[in-house]
């Protein structure tokens, strides 16, 4: 069983919903073993940057990741926050719990784990870090405050890594 | 006294809708309003871009479906630019389209309907989910899991890449479908075609043990309106524009560069986004609706076989009639999944699919044109002004969502009435309020999808604004 998959969401071309692209281009940046493996980072699924770490990319979460789910010991979800949570940088532990979207094709990290249980019989241990995003225009850059943000969390991330080994 | 009841799903950035139902007194619903503020800016954003970049940018508004704006884009780029693509590069196009019918299409009736369906609308929230599902038929869970997973990988194998697609250019395609790329898609397809029917078999079951629900939620009249082969067959790709009336009768049938002619546009002073009708018959007589019921409504026939067996049956239920159920919505949805799945194959099996020819580089500048695409939820329209360097001077764009504005704003008016009794609303009742949207599949928040939405709110307030009541939901 392989040991992290890193999972990011949100739309790059929105501004500060780009956060989690960024900071998975950070992590390929500091974690690769193979130097093409910044050129490889496509929206295709999977890349593996080194033994111990895969990433993960999308637009938003979908319910076959729940498949992939299930081959790692550990999970760490990172997507852009809003206003009403006060923290900028927000951790936070997950369990599965499936969570109902009323309108639209919507999963939450704590939906994805919860197939992974049912559909494949476990999920990792899963934390999901939120980073305060400011603006959310058609844009391919960060904020200023959201990329110092990004640029923090990338270190707790590479920190919880380290520690996991 | 008037009390007004407030439904929120507080997205954010756009894709912003709610639902306010006002109470009578006596505790009966005096209207229901489904308000959308859907982000327009887009096309503002685009202006000053140069047109071949726009089937690469347009993907980008929505993550759902990314495939049918890159297609519309790609469409009427070619059209802009006067470029016939080659017939294998059509055909690859409209492969990759089915892929994203697939993959959509299934998702909604597994993930979003079918827990109401087939758990219950009064289920237990807690289970009246996915979850539900797998907990109730895990065979099947899985199954639905993999037909969305498989129109996915169809977009990826044939596209190179899931979402954000650059395969489309204008004049044709940037990418040859290989022999084992074929035979890929091809080998999961029969255990594909399988579980879509085990959906319609379901749906069908559910339908005879609710008639009478199906008989009293959100039913009313309306025109129709969607793509259509030369002979009137259902076409979700490309072909002529065909409206009928409540009773099935032709309207107008026009190619895609007559859209202005025949759609117009209302504005209401409590939504942002527009109420397209048709323009000769004015509005509000003009309504109508799109997406699956609205095309299976406008279409004479199928032209795959076990969609077209299926397609008679269904229009058997009105005597060959529009169907006008709004949960029938879920009914057709499925028949086209089975068409799309049909259509992969007879895709895949012609001589052309495998052909190296698949641009056009001779372009004949015409400065405009117009992309018309079924998308999963709606007739998707894409009309592009260009000078004659190729920059963009101006776009329109009409969504599907948009195309069913109407039809949701009835749908939700009409259950609200049918089901909720004073402010003290029930799980059950807010849940069939919420079902009248979700049968249409809107695309209402789907750029972004960041932390931090607010949980939906139901206010009941007095009419002098006072807070009377809040539910949280979410």
């Amino acid at each position: 069983m392989k040991n992290f998959i890193i999972l990011g969401y949100g739309n790059p071309d929105r501004g500060d919903d780009g956060v989690a692209y960024y900071i998975l281009n950070k992590l390929i940046q500091k974690l690769a073993e193979k130097s093409t493996a910044l050129a490889e980072f496509q929206e295709t699924g999977i890349l593996e940057i080194n033994k111990n770490v895969d990433i993960w990319y999308n637009l938003q979460l979908i319910p076959e990741v729940s498949q992939d789910l299930a081959d790692y010991e550990n999970a760490i979800f990172i997507d852009a926050h809003t206003s009403e949570i006060p923290d900028d940088i927000l951790i936070t532990d997950i369990s599965p719990h499936y969570q109902n979207s009323p309108f639209t094709h919507h999963l939450t990290p704590a939906s994805c784990l919860d197939l992974a249980d049912q559909l494949f019989g476990r999920s990792p241990r899963a934390t999901l870090i939120t980073i305060r995003g400011y603006r959310f225009d058609f844009s391919r850059e960060l904020s200023p405050q959201t990329t110092g943000l990004a640029e923090q969390a990338l270190l707790t991330i590479v920190d919880m890594i380290d520690h996991a080994k | 006294m008037t009390e007004k009841i407030t439904i929120e799903p507080v997205t954010r950035i756009e894709g912003h809708a709610k639902i306010t139902i006002n109470i009578k007194d006596d505790g009966s619903v005096e209207h229901a309003y489904l308000h959308i503020n859907e982000f327009r800016g887009f096309e503002k954003f685009c202006e000053g871009r140069m047109v071949f970049e726009m089937p690469l940018i347009t993907p980008r508004i929505c993550g759902i479906c990314p495939v049918s704006h890159h297609l519309a884009s790609a469409k009427a780029a070619d059209a802009a630019l006067g470029v016939e693509p080659p017939r294998p590069a059509s055909l690859l196009r409209e492969l990759m389209h089915m892929g994203q019918i697939i993959q959509s299409h299934g998702m909604h009736f597994f993930e979003l309907a079918g827990p109401d369906l087939l758990l219950g609308f009064d289920a237990d929230p807690a289970t009246r989910n996915v979850v539900g599902i797998i907990q109730a038929n895990p065979t099947l869970a899985l199954q639905a899991v993999n037909l969305r997973k498989y129109g996915q990988e169809l977009i990826k194998i044939v596209g190179g890449r899931k979402i954000h697609p650059n395969f489309a250019v204008p004049g044709g395609v940037n990418k040859a479908l290989t022999m084992q790329d074929r035979d890929e898609i091809l080998s999961k397809l029969d255990e594909n075609i399988a579980t879509i029917k085990v959906g319609l078999e379901l749906f069908k079951g559910w339908a005879a043990q609710n008639a009478e629900q199906i008989a009293e939620f959100a039913v009313f009249s309306s025109g129709y309106m969607g793509l259509v082969t030369p002979e009137n067959g259902l076409e979700l790709y490309d072909g002529n524009v065909r409206m009928v009336d409540k009773v099935g009768k032709q309207l107008e049938l026009f190619p895609a560069a007559n859209y202005l002619e025949n759609i117009a546009e209302h504005v209401e002073d409590w939504s942002y986004l527009k109420f397209p009708y048709y323009r000769k018959m004015g509005w509000p007589d003009g309504v109508y609706r799109v997406g699956p019921l609205g095309r299976l409504n406008t279409c004479d026939k199928i032209d795959t076989p076990m969609a077209q067996e299926e397609f008679v049956e269904y229009r058997k239920m009105n005597g060959g009639k529009p169907i006008e159920n709004t949960l029938h919505f879920h009914y057709a949805r499925l028949i086209e999944t089975l068409f799309a799945a049909e259509k992969v194959r007879i895709l895949l099996e012609d001589p052309d699919i495998l052909s190296k020819e698949i641009l056009n580089t001779h372009h004949n500048y015409q400065g405009e044109g117009v992309g018309i695409i079924e998308a999963p939820r709606g007739t998707l329209f894409h009309h592009y002004w260009v000078d004659k360097n190729g920059q963009m001077e101006k776009l329109n764009l009409i969504v599907a969502t948009g195309n069913n504005n109407w039809a949701m704003c009835e749908a939700v008016d009409s259950v609200a009435k049918k089901y909720v009794k004073g402010p003290d609303i029930t799980e059950g009742m807010l849940n069939r309020v919420e079902a009248a949207v979700r049968a249409h599949d809107p695309c209402l928040s789907c750029s972004t999808h960041a932390v931090g939405q607010m949980p939906m709110l139901v206010e009941v307030r007095d009419t002098n604004g006072v807070l009377l009541n809040t539910i949280k939901r979410g």
